[in-house]
């Protein structure tokens, strides 16, 4: 399969430019990806690109923003909060919007759906979904163990930011991570659930399901026909 | 999910060792009491470990504080499966 149907595109937010990877804009409907948080977004980003290659083979066009301080990002994840994270989306979902004329579903991962109330959006899609303080506990174990395998102390709350599992987050961004829930939508929404087995997140090394990632496709390509024709 | 004996909490370790770590179904079969596990398996970094973890309190309906998490449990697949069966059967 030919990946010529990819490109990045840059959009704006009110701290700085971050680049989507873009594929098939000329495609009808538009989804806007909102990825895993943390080390789940490495785990899945060749499960999430799988994704998008599938929603193009269903004539899907699809937006995948890197978050501030992810990907390409050139701030420091340490500067970035939480709010920061949903003005950024808001401002991705509003690019698709203006290079597009019409306001895009989302398609939400994990703790990306935690952010995805943050886009205006035609319908909202979410694949199971993780609560911030789940996250965050992981984040935390990870953090533990490597601190004893390097003989480190855990985290010292005085300091202005710490180490979780290897992320550097401000005290405000770990609050708000551990608080954040699944939020309501204004408008059509849909939770599928994990399936059964061993979770591609909770595996060691990244991986990638493309059986997975064609049946959620289908899912999502299904579902936005259904929103559309009401 | 019913877990009530000993040989059930360990064929439910290989399994997760097996799932998480994508060990061979061979390899992990022939994992005795002192295979050494963390710092000697190269697969069993700090990530991977807590992946373990969390998969095993799913599978076996336990809760594992980080306090419980020391070196000493995770050194050997013995170590680590008598903690899962002090945990899962108590």
């Amino acid at each position: 399969m030919t990946d010529a149907g990819f490109r990045h595109l840059s959009y704006q937010w009110s701290g700085g430019t971050e680049w989507m990877l873009v594929h098939e804009a000329k495609y009808d409907p538009q989804i806007i990806i909102i990825p895993p948080l943390f080390e789940e977004l490495n785990l899945l980003r060749g499960f999430t690109v799988d994704f998008a290659r599938a929603l193009a083979a269903r004539g899907i066009a699809s937006w995948l923003p890197d978050l501030p301080g992810t990907g390409e990002s050139l701030r420091e994840l340490r500067d970035i909060g939480w709010e920061d994270w949903r003005g950024a989306l808001h401002a991705a979902g509003e690019a698709v919007a203006s290079h597009t004329g019409a306001a895009p579903f989302v398609a939400s991962f994990r703790g990306g759906v935690l952010l995805s109330d943050a886009v205006e959006a035609r319908g909202w899609w979410s694949f199971a979904p993780a609560t911030g303080a789940s996250l965050l506990r992981h984040l935390q174990r990870i953090q533990h163990i490597s601190n004893i395998e390097n003989d480190l102390e855990d985290h010292d709350n005085k300091r202005e930011s710490s180490y979780f599992g290897g992320y550097e987050l401000s005290l405000p961004m770990r609050d708000a991570l551990r608080s954040a829930i699944v939020p309501p939508v204004n408008g059509p929404s849909r939770i599928v659930p994990a399936g059964s087995g061993t979770p591609l997140w909770r595996r060691a090394e990244p991986g990638r399901d493309p059986e997975l990632s064609d049946l959620l496709a289908e899912d999502i390509a299904a579902w936005t026909a259904s929103c559309a024709g009401r | 999910m019913g877990l009530n004996d000993s040989e059930d909490v360990e064929a439910t370790l290989r399994a997760v060792l097996r799932d998480v770590l994508g060990i061979d179904q061979t390899r992990v079969v022939a994992f005795t009491e002192a295979t050494p596990l963390f710092g000697s398996l190269p697969e069993l970094d700090s990530m991977a470990v807590a992946g373990l973890l969390t998969e095993l309190e799913d599978r076996l309906g336990i809760i594992i504080d980080d306090d419980e998490v020391d070196g000493e449990m995770l050194e050997s697949f013995g170590s680590l499966l008598r903690f899962a069966r002090t945990k899962a059967l108590q």
